[in-house]
């Protein structure tokens, strides 16, 4: 009750034009404005400033213009539906785009899954609820994330994270990571994936030594 | 240093910018799952699609279209605010949408066709205010294509090498600096160069700056753009 007097409150002392309003007004607005015209106004304006990022989030990811529609069409619908219980503890960009992307990888992480040629990213993501079994994952990845870190440079490091636990295509990695080598980030990613295989191995030995 | 605590990935915007010293951010700085996180938050946030990618412009039309279709029956269908307009206020709202559904889909239909045919201006980031009436009057020719645009970091600490290739009208460029949200924060004038060396004394608040772009103009029109670049100081 007390948030949504506030938010009331908040909404009524922004700009009553909502194009210049800022991300956060545009929420207040659309969460406490006093009319329902007003608040649905104020979504619209919001998801309209999103629309075009989310469909080419969508697009980069899933390759295919009509799934990447309906994609973006259900992150959109799921934003504006759970619009009035955002809390506003982060930027409706940044939850704008978690939802873009959880609804991504949910679809390219739908089984089959496939091992991908162009990196180590064998780990599939959990599929039990089996307590035990999540913490082994959970300590096998921060194991590999240690690995990485001590291993790999920078770029590689987020090359490797992008395409393995973002499931970003390589191309768009390229792209995003500024990699100006000629064959882009395919060859960051098999460079990468070469130490890693190396340092495994290194760890195998030196493991098998201490047992014997 | 990997830690088994990783950021929500909704603040790890936030985060990037607090000071070097700051725990947090020295987890983010040494955590490559927290850094590939942000960096693809970085990229939605640009919107750019990749060279590779080939859209044909009206796909784009016909998607936004699409998308303002379902979302205007989606918002003007309902209320988000349930709880105590869930009487007659919203069966009344309802009905009234579901009465106008019929004509929202034929507004959607030439929104669609409209679209298709004028859909000239380009994605994400805004245009910059100056110079833009005749460009959207139609009077100047916009690139669709976005030129490539090379950062790599400068001489000095706090320095980054722009470099870009412009089109061939070209008067004058223009260095366009964004911050995580793509507001603007600053316009440098690069004039009839081609290449930039952007300081960070240039920046009033040089620690917002996420993206940078080159805008390319003929007597003050922009014609076209440079690919988004992320580029932090």
């Amino acid at each position: 009750m007390a948030t949504e007097s506030r938010s009331v409150n908040r909404a009524e002392a922004v700009d009553e034009r909502p194009t210049h309003a800022s991300d956060e007004q545009l929420v207040a607005l659309a969460q406490g404005a006093a009319t329902v015209a007003q608040r649905q106004e104020a979504a619209s304006r919001l998801l309209e400033r999103y629309r075009d990022r989310v469909y080419i989030w969508c697009l980069k990811h899933l390759r295919d213009h009509e799934s990447a529609l309906d994609a973006a069409q259900e992150v959109l619908i799921s934003a504006y539906r759970n619009l009035a219980s955002f809390g506003g503890r982060a930027r409706f960009s940044s939850w704008i785009f978690a939802i873009a992307r959880n609804r991504c990888l949910s679809e390219l992480r739908r089984p089959p899954i496939a091992i991908d040629a162009d990196a180590d990213c064998d780990r599939i993501p959990a599929t039990t609820g089996d307590p035990e079994q999540l913490l082994l994952e959970q300590q096998g990845e921060e194991a590999l994330l240690r690995l990485i870190t001590e291993q790999l440079d920078p770029i590689e490091q987020e090359a490797l994270w992008l395409r393995c636990n973002e499931q970003m295509p390589v191309d768009v990695i390229t792209v995003t990571l500024g990699i100006v080598e000629a064959s882009g980030a395919r060859a960051v990613l098999q460079r990468a994936r070469r130490k890693l295989r190396n340092a495994m191995a290194r760890q195998a030995n030196e493991r098998e030594e201490r047992e014997w | 240093m990997v830690t088994e605590r990783c950021h929500p990935h909704e603040t790890l915007a936030a985060i990037s910018e607090l000071a070097p010293g700051d725990l947090r951010r020295t987890h983010l700085d040494g955590c490559p799952r927290c850094r590939a996180r942000l960096v693809a938050y970085r990229a939605f946030m640009a919107g750019d699609l990749p060279s590779g990618l080939d859209l044909d412009p009206s796909i784009l039309g016909a998607a936004r279209s699409q998308l303002d279709a379902v979302m205007t029956r989606e918002i003007y269908g309902t209320d988000l605010l349930p709880a105590g307009r869930s009487g007659l206020h919203t069966r009344l709202v309802n009905l009234a949408a579901k009465s106008w559904r019929p004509a929202l889909a034929a507004a959607a239909v030439l929104v669609l066709v409209f679209g298709l045919k004028t859909n000239q201006v380009p994605l994400n980031l805004p245009l910059p205010s100056p110079g833009t009436e005749s460009l959207l009057r139609g009077t100047v020719e916009r690139s669709q294509t976005d030129y490539p645009l090379r950062v790599e970091p400068g001489p000095d600490k706090g320095t980054w090498h722009l470099a870009w290739e412009a089109p061939e009208r070209t008067t004058a460029s223009a260095v366009v600096l964004y911050d995580t949200d793509l507001a603007e924060v600053a316009r440098l004038d690069a004039g009839e160069a081609e290449e930039f060396l952007l300081q960070s004394e240039m920046i009033s608040t040089p620690q917002s700056i996420a993206f940078v772009r080159v805008v390319f103009a003929v007597n003050g029109d922009e014609i076209g753009r440079s690919q988004a670049r992320t580029l932090t100081f």
